[in-house]
C-alpha cells in the first residue's frame, strides 16, 4: 500500500467521520420511532446511514478478534479475517463517497464472544445474516425507488457478507454452505434496527463500549493480505457493453482501485503476457476495451499494447463506456 | 421446500426439455440477444437463468460421480450442497417461467481430472453467473419489478460462496475480493461465456446431459441445503 492512497483514503474517512456522536440513546441517535413509521419507503439516505453503521459495527468486530481475542486461531483463518476486515473497511467507505453518516462509532459486544469460538461463530452468523438481510432490503428499496445501480451494488455487498457467514460456519465447525439462498428477514432495511440496537445500547450480556479502531489502524493490521477491490456496480465505468455505445476516438483515463498495483498485459486476456505494472496512484489513458472468454473486460492503454482489467481500476476522467471496442 | 412440492412444480416447469442440439443461434437466437445489448426483457433473463443454472447442476453431478478428482468427505459436503441449491435455483427460475436452452452441455476437456483445473473451471463459470445475476438485478429495478431484482440478488449471494469455496478447494484464498466483479451491464453479455459449454468447441468436449431432478435428488439425499423463501414470496 502505497502512502499517497492511505492519505487520500485518510482524508475521505476524516471528512465524513469527523463529529462522531456521544453515546445517546439508540432512539435519540438515530430517531428509531421516525425509522419504524418510514416502512415502506425507507429513504436513500437511511438506507445508506444505517449500513454505515453496520459496517462499523463489523470492522470493530473483526479488528477485536484479530488482536484482542482468547481464540486460537490457524493462520489461514487469520488470513480469512483480515479479508473480511478488509472488505468491510471497503464497504464503508463506500458508503461514505455515497455521503453515508453512522450513528456511533463506539459499540458493545457480546460478553464472551472473543473467548470462545463457537461462539464466536456463532455471534458473528447472526450478525452476519442481519447484515445480509439488510442489504437485501436495500436492493429491493432501491429497485423500487428507481436505483438500479444502487441496488446491484447492495447485491454485491450482500454477497460478500454471505462469504463471511459461510467461511465463519466453517470456523465454527459447520457445514458453509447450508441455505439454497440467502435469507430474506426484512422487507425494509429498518427491520434490522432491533437486532442491532444492543450493539449500539449498552444491554444485558453485551460490554464495552468499544470504539471503532479507525481505517488507518485497520489497514496496519491488514497488511499486505487485503482483499482486492472491486468496482461497485454505481461506477459508472462499469457500465462498459463492448460496441453497444461506442464513439470513434474516444479516450478516459484510470487509476488502480485502492492501494493495489494493477498487471498491463501484451493483451485482453489473464494468458497473455505480463508487460508491465500499473503501480497504486498512477493514472493512464486507455483507448479501447475489449471482452475476453471469460466475461471481463479489458482497457487497452493508449502507448501501446499493454492491457488492463477493467475491475482492477477505476475511472478518473472521461467515459470508459464508450471506447471503442476491439475484437482479438 | 419439500421434495414433494419441488417435483410437483417441477413437473411443470420442465414439460418440454431435452431439445436437440442445434447450434446456439439457432436455439436462441444470438443475433436478437446481442442486439438487447442495452435492455434485456424478463424472459431473456430467466431462460438464460435457467440455462446457466443447468449447465450447473450438471458439471456439479459430474464432479460429484464421475471425476477423479479425491474429494474429501467435507469438500463432497460443500459439493453436494452446491448442486441443490443449483437445482433450487433451477426450480426457481421454471417455476416462474424461464426455459433452458438446452439439457446437453459440452465441458471443458480434463475438467474432472484434475483438481486444480476443476477449481479454475468452476471459479471463470461462478463468475459468469455472478455477474450475469447481479446484471439482472439491475436490469430487473430498471424494469421496475423489485421482488425479482432482491430475489436475483438473494441467488447472487449463494453463487457468490460457491465461489468462495471452489476457491478454497484449490487452497486460495477465498474471500479475496471487496465486492463480487460486476462485468456485465445486460444478462445477455454472458452468451459469449456460456456459448462453448452449450456448443462445443476447441478443448471442450461432450455432450453430457442434465441428469434430472430426480437423478440430482437422489445423490443429495439427505444432505441438502435449507430452503428458503425467495423475496417474490413476499406478502408486501
Amino acid at each position: 500500500m502505497t502512502s499517497a492512497n492511505q492519505l487520500s483514503r485518510r482524508s475521505l474517512l476524516k471528512g465524513a467521520v469527523a463529529g462522531s456522536a456521544s453515546l445517546l440513546t439508540f432512539n435519540q441517535l438515530f430517531n428509531y420511532s421516525q425509522l419504524s413509521a418510514q416502512d415502506n419507503a425507507n429513504d436513500p439516505q437511511t438506507i445508506v446511514n444505517l449500513a454505515a453503521t453496520a459496517e462499523l459495527i463489523a470492522c470493530t468486530h473483526y479488528y477485536r478478534v484479530l488482536t484482542d481475542s482468547n481464540i486460537a486461531l490457524a493462520p489461514d483463518e487469520i488470513e480469512v479475517l483480515k479479508g473480511f476486515l478488509d472488505a468491510e473497511l471497503q464497504h464503508l467507505e463506500l458508503l461514505y463517497l455515497n455521503e453515508a453518516a453512522p450513528v456511533t462509532e463506539r459499540f458493545y459486544l457480546p460478553v464472551d464472544v472473543y473467548n470462545d469460538r463457537e461462539q464466536f461463530s456463532l455471534i458473528t452468523e447472526q450478525l452476519e445474516t442481519t447484515f445480509i438481510a439488510a442489504y437485501l432490503a436495500a436492493t429491493r428499496q432501491f429497485a423500487q425507488l428507481g436505483f438500479p445501480l444502487l441496488a446491484a451494488t447492495s447485491a454485491q455487498v450482500s454477497a460478500v457478507e454471505q462469504e463471511h457467514l459461510a467461511l465463519v460456519r466453517g470456523i465454527g465447525g459447520r457445514r458453509p454452505n447450508n441455505v439454497a439462498l440467502a435469507r430474506a428477514l426484512f422487507f425494509n432495511i429498518t427491520e434490522a434496527v432491533p437486532a442491532l440496537q444492543p450493539f449500539l445500547e449498552r444491554s444485558a450480556g453485551y460490554e464495552g463500549p468499544v470504539s471503532f479502531p479507525g481505517a488507518d489502524a485497520i489497514r496496519e493490521l491488514i497488511g499486505d493480505v487485503g482483499v482486492l477491490p472491486i468496482s461497485p456496480f454505481s461506477d459508472p465505468s462499469i457500465a462498459n457493453v463492448p460496441g453497444s455505445n461506442s464513439v470513434a476516438g474516444a479516450t478516459c483515463t484510470v487509476t488502480p482501485n485502492g492501494n493495489f498495483n494493477g498487471n498491463l498485459r501484451f493483451g485482453p486476456g489473464l494468458n497473455f503476457e505480463i508487460v508491465g505494472k500499473l503501480l497504486a496512484g498512477d493514472t493512464v489513458t486507455v483507448d479501447a476495451q475489449s471482452l475476453d472468454n471469460d466475461g471481463f473486460v479489458w482497457w487497452r492503454v493508449s502507448t501501446g499494447d499493454r492491457w488492463v482489467r477493467s475491475d482492477v481500476v477505476r475511472a478518473t476522467g472521461g467515459d470508459c463506456s464508450v471506447l471503442p471496442a476491439l475484437k482479438t | 421446500m419439500t421434495n414433494q412440492s419441488r417435483r410437483a412444480f417441477l413437473k411443470a416447469g420442465l414439460t418440454g426439455v431435452g431439445l436437440s442440439i442445434v447450434t446456439f443461434d439457432q436455439l436462441f437466437g444470438y443475433s436478437e440477444l446481442a442486439a438487447q445489448a442495452n435492455g434485456d426483457d424478463v424472459d431473456t433473463i430467466l431462460d438464460l437463468a435457467a440455462t446457466a443454472e443447468a449447465l450447473a447442476c450438471t458439471h456439479y453431478y459430474i464432479a460429484l460421480t464421475d471425476s477423479k478428482i479425491q474429494l474429501t468427505p467435507a469438500e463432497r459436503a460443500i459439493l453436494i450442497s452446491a448442486l441443490d441449491s443449483e437445482l433450487y435455483h433451477y426450480e426457481y427460475l421454471t417455476e416462474n417461467g424461464g426455459e433452458t436452452l438446452t439439457t446437453q452441455f459440452y465441458m471443458p476437456f480434463n475438467v474432472y481430472n484434475d483438481r486444480a483445473n476443476f477449481s479454475t473451471v468452476t471459479q471463470q463459470a461462478e463468475t459468469a453467473f455472478i455477474s450475469a445475476y447481479l446484471a439482472a438485478t439491475r436490469r430487473l429495478a430498471e424494469l421496475g419489478n423489485p421482488l425479482l431484482a432482491a430475489t436475483t440478488a438473494q441467488i447472487v449471494v449463494t453463487e457468490g460462496v460457491h465461489l468462495a469455496l471452489i476457491r478454497q478447494l484449490a487452497n486460495l484464498l477465498p474471500n479475496n475480493t471487496s465486492l463480487p466483479a460486476a462485468n456485465y451491464y445486460n444478462v445477455s453479455e454472458v452468451v459469449p461465456v456460456l456459448r462453448p459449454f452449450l456448443e462445443g468447441g476447441d478443448g471442450f468436449r461432450g455432450p453430457r446431459a442434465f441428469p434430472g431432478a430426480e437423478t440430482i435428488r437422489g445423490l443429495v439425499g439427505t444432505q441438502g441445503v435449507e430452503a428458503v423463501e425467495p423475496f417474490t414470496a413476499s406478502n408486501e
